[in-house]
């Protein structure tokens, strides 16, 4: 083997707290070679940012590593910051998770870059412009020269994600340090970074130590694993190794809890039943939300539409769910709350239980909310921070159960936490003392006290690490079962979609671009959207992952509020007018209970006209 | 922005004509008049003072004239309690007089709490940071009505009894000589500074705790220039509006410091005035008061759009 760029060798790094000393790495040891990538994987709390700002030497002020840490034979942890400050930036650089703070707000992305070479490379104006542009367009951003004028909050997140990338490769680092660099990012746009960062490594042969906690991409990219736990390294091998062979307990059940988008079969864990075909529950018919924006322009600005939900079809039968999937800003949780009318709908009908419930007034909602549930993405924001858990979940009941007593909400409230999975004995605790998977135990729990008939959940688990994620799933499917529950499952994760849902909605910019049966979606998919996103999901399996014929979708979402965005897959009824009424694609049943929205031929699919 | 700006000016004129009605209906619903006094003037007399000055008329009618004559001839009327001047000449006497020492005011508070806060920011928990919240707080909890006399104690009156004479005049303006305006700036920008010394700090560390400043440091930059080029800006958003109302504050100055001082300050004509149910001299300054609190508001929205790029107009 060649000699390794990072050398890591008993690291342990302590955080000094007002509750005591923290050890967030208790003694790591590992390597990372030149042109390879290292992937390093875990879940929150393991340790594994906090080794790699280690090796930046750029902890908290209250941390402090020990140990040893080798970058090209030189001892990181004992160098003066003159020193540190030449290595940082030049040979080892860093990317961080999120692209929308880690850049400053206040400067143009010129500024930015430019700063890098003029103290690394002493150059400027020019010569230095001209590496920046250089750089920004091998990581395909278009129009690259005016970017560099433009502020970081003027380009879309994974933009900011592959400026980041450029200004960490602009020195042409030895290393480069990647932590959750593509898990902000919507699938497609991840798609696009982690070919683009395969890429850079092949053609500069720059070590990557890839952190991240999804295994797909670890099958993606990586050639040697690391495998952390509670800040100790359980397993590490080749990446065949850890995935066909694990040999630690942990690493076996990580590798089983993943969602996988190519399988139906949940390992024995509980998976969803059959419906009989029925009298659908909630039927929506043609929903349009649309928000007015203030733009600027004129003495007085002017308003513009945003069309964030533009007219969805669809319904549900006693006992479905039904995905919602689609990447952001294509309307899925602005489609939620308007079927729940907490934002009211533009246009369109929403009937549940066959009685037209668009239109209505907050005061005859309240009778409703007992049957429609909703359940929120983030478990710890959603939750009253002064409330106990037990006070939040009871909480409905004291305007749907006007019967109920205290005691009586009491004995409901542990009944109900014994339901989630949770000890009856934590109905005094505050959100704070909980973790996020108990937190949305508890959000779950709040949400089906009232025996509700429809819950929608909104990215209630994308929150989650992928153990925990799979008990949340596991207990909604059981619950399910046990209470007839129908529910909307709205993601962005198109395998965790393919684990709960009967049918399938894909979402596009607030239309409808396919809806079927899941069998059919997964593996029958017909619009060019779908087909690009399953395909951009990656399989944590890395022997598919290499095989993969990828199609990928060339840039970036564009704005929703460009009418001619929405007809991205069907240009050839495109007016070339931001502002104008476009055509709208219809859509056509191409087998029983599959609805496909027109489209032209591309990524392999024919065309497609009513 | 040019038509933010003209869009924001359109508004304050609205914004002006609202003030002067809620002051005239406070004034008037508080009891008394202006010539109201013990020995109360005989009816006939007292007839003729109100027609002199059209308080006979009914109030809205008072109000139609006094915006009338605002706006058409930038005349605020007779003074009430200083026979033969007009409001605009107290106004004229007594503002340049506050805007003198509290410009000053605002310069020291800015740049001496600017400086302290940023310093005790990046030193957090040394010795220089408790130092720094020490004095903040100190300055903080010192009213001016203290600060005053304390001053005038250790500059003037105990310097005159041991070292042969007073090293600051205890009072007067003398035309805004320098060691006329040196306590009043101290007394009034004392609890400014410590305020704004304060935002500063925490404004500075939350900054150097984010991402961006993470990444900063990433890129190998010294630290001089990380703080300079991407802390400095969105540390001071919150700064910003702090020191909008506060500059107003000051330039309109402090009945304390006018007493305290004796420096003939528009302070002082105001308290006077409210005593004295002088409404025409109260509304002068309130529509001065307000106008310049427009103004520094409309001054602080420009420096937000160019601290902070996502706003725009």
């Amino acid at each position: 083997m060649t000699k390794p760029i990072l050398s890591v060798k008993d690291l342990t790094v302590k955080f000094e707290t007002p509750d005591g000393t923290v050890d967030a790495v208790k003694g790591v040891t590992f390597d990372v070679a030149p042109g390879e990538c290292l992937g390093i994987v875990g879940e929150s709390g393991s340790g594994k940012s906090q080794s790699a700002l280690s090796a930046m030497q750029l902890l908290a002020r209250n941390g402090r590593a020990e140990g040893m840490i080798e970058f090209d034979g030189q001892d990181m942890l004992s160098m003066p910051t003159r020193q540190l400050e030449k290595i940082r930036g030049a040979k080892m650089s860093m990317i961080f998770q999120d692209p929308l703070t880690a850049l400053t707000p206040q400067m143009k992305i010129g500024q930015q870059m430019r700063e890098i070479l003029q103290i690394h490379k002493g150059l400027t104006g020019r010569a230095a412009d001209e590496k920046c542009i250089a750089w920004l367009e091998k990581v395909r951003i278009p129009e690259a020269a005016r970017r560099m004028r433009q502020y970081p909050h003027e380009l879309s997140g994974g933009m900011r994600q592959r400026v980041m990338i450029a200004m960490a490769m602009l020195c042409e680092p030895e290393l480069l340090l990647a932590d959750e660099p593509t898990t902000a990012l919507d699938v497609t746009v991840q798609a696009q970074v982690l070919e683009l960062m395969d890429d850079l490594r092949r053609e500069t042969n720059t070590g990557i130590a890839l952190i991240t906690h999804d295994m797909g991409v670890v099958a993606r990219m990586c050639q040697r694993i690391i495998v952390m736990r509670k800040g100790e390294i359980v397993e590490a091998g080749p990446v065949d190794q850890i995935f066909y062979d694990p040999q630690h307990d942990y690493t076996k059940m990580l590798l089983s809890s993943v969602p996988r988008i190519d399988q139906l079969d949940r390992g024995g864990r509980p998976s969803i039943e059959p419906i009989a075909p029925q009298d659908p529950i909630l039927k929506v018919d043609d929903m349009k939300v649309h928000f007015p924006i203030r733009m600027s322009g004129g003495l007085f600005g002017r308003t513009k539409m945003l069309r964030a939900v533009d007219g969805v079809s669809f319904d549900l039968r006693p006992g479905e769910t039904l995905g919602v999937v689609g990447e952001s800003g294509c309307g899925k949780s602005t489609l939620a709350r308007g079927v729940l009318n907490l934002i009211p709908p533009t246009d369109g009908t929403v009937a549940w239980l066959g009685q037209d419930i668009s239109g209505w007034e907050r005061g005859q909602m309240r009778s409703l909310r007992k049957d429609l549930q909703i359940v929120f993405q983030d478990p710890l924001a959603s939750l009253n921070p002064r409330m106990t858990i037990g006070a939040s979940i009871a909480e409905p009941l004291q305007l749907h159960r006007p019967d109920m007593n205290r005691s009586d909400r009491t004995a409901r409230v542990r009944e109900m936490l014994a339901q989630v999975d949770l000890d009856p004995d934590m109905i005094n605790r505050y959100p704070h003392e909980l973790s996020g998977g108990q937190n949305q135990r508890v959000g779950i729990a709040r949400a089906i006290i009232t025996e509700p008939k429809l819950v929608i959940c909104d990215e209630a688990v994308s929150a989650l690490d992928v153990s925990v994620q799979a008990q949340v799933i596991d207990l909604l499917i059981e619950l399910q079962k046990k209470m007839d529950l129908t529910m909307m499952f709205i993601s962005h994760d198109l395998s965790v979609v393919r684990e709960v849902s009967h049918r399938i909605m894909v979402l596009y910019l607030g239309r409808v671009v396919e809806y079927a049966g899941r069998d059919q979606i997964y593996e029958n998919a017909t619009h060019p959207y779908t087909k690009a996103l399953i395909s951009a999901v990656p399989t944590p399996d890395p022997k598919i992952e290499r095989a993969k014929d990828r199609l990928i979708l060339e840039g970036d979402l564009p704005s929703p509020l460009d009418s001619r965005a929405q007809l991205r897959f069907m240009p050839s009824r495109l007016v070339d007018d931001p502002d104008a009424d476009q055509y709208r694609p219809r859509m056509v049943e191409i087998a029983p209970g599959h609805f496909v929205a027109e489209h032209d031929p591309a990524l392999g699919s024919p065309g497609l006209t009513a | 922005m040019f038509a933010y700006i003209v869009r924001r000016l359109a508004i304050a004129v609205p914004t002006l004509l609202i003030l002067v009605v809620f002051s005239f209906v406070l004034m008037f619903a508080a009891p008394g008049g202006p010539f109201d006094s013990e020995r109360p003037l005989p009816p006939e007399v007292m007839a003729n003072v109100l027609e002199r000055y059209g308080l006979d008329q009914p109030y809205w009618k008072q109000m139609f004239d006094y915006v009338k004559n605002v706006v058409l001839y930038f005349d605020f009327g007779p003074s009430f309690q200083y026979r033969d001047r007009t409001v605009n000449d107290v106004i004229a006497q007594g503002f340049p007089v506050t805007l003198t020492y509290g410009a000053w005011s605002a310069l020291v508070a800015v740049v001496v709490g600017v400086s302290l806060g940023v310093a005790a920011a990046l030193r957090q928990n040394t010795w220089l940071d408790y130092l720094a919240v020490g004095i903040t707080i100190g300055a903080q909890a010192l009213p001016n009505f203290v600060m005053a006399p304390l001053l005038v104690l250790f500059f003037t009156l105990m310097p005159a009894l041991y070292f042969g004479g007073p090293w600051l005049p205890g009072g007067g303006w003398n035309g805004g000589q320098w060691d006329h305006v040196i306590m009043p700036v101290i007394a009034l920008s004392t609890s400014y500074m410590a305020s704004i010394a304060r935002i500063t700090r925490s404004s500075m560390l939350e900054t150097l705790n984010s991402n961006f400043i993470r990444t900063a440091r990433a890129k190998g930059l010294p630290m001089r220039r990380v703080v300079w080029r991407h802390a400095m800006k969105p540390a001071m958003l919150p700064v910003i509006s702090y020191v909008g109302v506060a500059v107003v504050g000051m330039i309109t100055g402090s009945v304390v410091v006018d007493v305290a001082f004796s420096t003939g300050g528009i302070g002082q004509f105001f308290v006077n005035s409210a005593f004295n149910r002088d409404y025409a001299v109260i509304m002068g300054i309130t529509v001065l008061v307000g106008a310049l609190t427009i103004l520094f508001n409309l001054v602080v929205d420009i420096l937000y759009a160019w601290l902070d790029p996502k706003i725009r107009y």
